[in-house]
């Protein structure tokens, strides 16, 4: 059994009453979650503030 | 050869994919002033690549974002690897083959026989460099008091279609100060379209870090490929007419699959299936 077998055998009888797809859905939640604090700490307005405004490394003048 | 039509499965991916490109890229204004959009709306990661230096871009590249705050405020932004997590282990790589813009611009591009080459094992590890770089380099590499975005400076030929020619070709000011770095990018951008017509999804299968990152998720993603082992008869048809040469008969959800879903027309005894599970039930599986 290899390490990701042995981890997700591991992990799935903790994460039994999941279904048989507790990694994806705990990994989904777990994006969603940390979208959410992301959001909830400011990231959201820095990554507005980074957008709005012409990247010149990103077009190649910087 | 079994080949896919225009027809059922591929038109619908081909209709998604430009309403894709034009939804992200709806601020035509931009286009015609070559300013950028600066409403709310660009605030919000889109799944994929789509540079926000592009005047018609409405939301935010994630790996634009991420390597910008790294590099400028060394945040590594929970928002955008939340999304781009959520992302993951939603679909895998299906926001490559359905919603990207340059992958589409790519799959344009690619004569018919472009379908058949494969690629070495080393040449696409490169991509997974890429990501890892992408990550670091922001941090450690900095150049004046902040870190560079080094993905976007200087590789992502996405960027330096959607933005840099666009802008530069458009204000002068930023003409004035083209130099060795626009060439660079610009060298590129050149060598990936020269191979798109000959190799399928160049970029994605070898430099694209974004698709390296939902890659790694395939194979544990909520949405992904199911093979009925009861009724696969071995015939090789879903690996013959796999555009990224995924041994789909092995492993239907190998890193390369960018879920264009051809296989799972493909297969004449209806073995492969795009399949999900709701929590607590059973499965939930769809037929083409």
């Amino acid at each position: 059994m290899d390490g990701f077998a042995f981890c997700k055998t591991l992990g799935g009888l903790a994460l039994r009453p999941l279904g048989n797809r507790w990694l994806a859905w705990t990994g989904f939640m777990a994006g969603v979650l940390l979208m959410a604090a992301g959001i909830g700490r400011g990231e959201f307005i820095a990554v507005l503030h980074k957008a709005s405004r012409i990247c010149l490394e990103c077009i190649g003048i910087g | 050869m079994v080949r896919v039509g225009p027809g059922g499965l591929g038109r619908i991916r081909r209709t998604v994919q430009f309403a894709a490109l034009f939804v992200a890229n709806a601020y035509w204004p931009g286009l015609a002033r070559t300013t950028i959009y600066s409403g709310p709306a660009k605030g919000v990661c889109v799944p994929f690549l789509n540079c926000y230096s592009c005047p018609a871009a409405l939301f935010a590249c994630p790996l634009g974002s991420l390597q910008n705050l790294l590099a400028t405020a060394r945040i590594l932004s929970v928002y955008v690897g939340g999304m781009m997590l959520a992302a993951g282990f939603a679909a895998g790589r299906l926001f490559c083959g359905w919603l990207c813009p340059f992958g589409l611009f790519q799959e344009v591009l690619a004569l018919p026989r472009a379908r058949h080459v494969r690629l070495p094992r080393l040449v696409r590890t490169v991509k997974y460099v890429l990501l890892a770089l992408v990550v670091v380099l922001p941090v450690v590499w900095v150049s004046s008091g902040a870190g560079v975005p080094f993905f976007c400076k200087f590789i992502c030929p996405a960027g330096t279609l959607e933005g840099g020619l666009v802008l530069v070709l458009g204000r002068p000011e930023f003409r004035a100060n083209v130099g060795w770095l626009f060439v660079w990018k610009v060298a590129v951008l050149a060598l990936f379209l020269a191979l798109m017509p000959f190799v399928y999804r160049v970029f994605c299968r070898t430099a694209c870090p974004l698709g390296a990152f939902y890659g790694l998720f395939n194979r544990v993603s909520l949405w992904r490929i199911e093979r009925d082992t009861g009724r696969c008869k071995g015939c090789g048809t879903c690996v013959e007419v796999c555009p990224v040469g995924v041994p789909v008969t092995e492993n239907p959800n190998h890193p390369e699959c960018i879920r264009c879903l051809e296989c799972t027309k493909a297969c004449p005894y209806g073995a492969l299936v795009f399949a999900m599970a709701e929590v607590g039930k059973q499965e939930v599986k769809l037929r083409n």
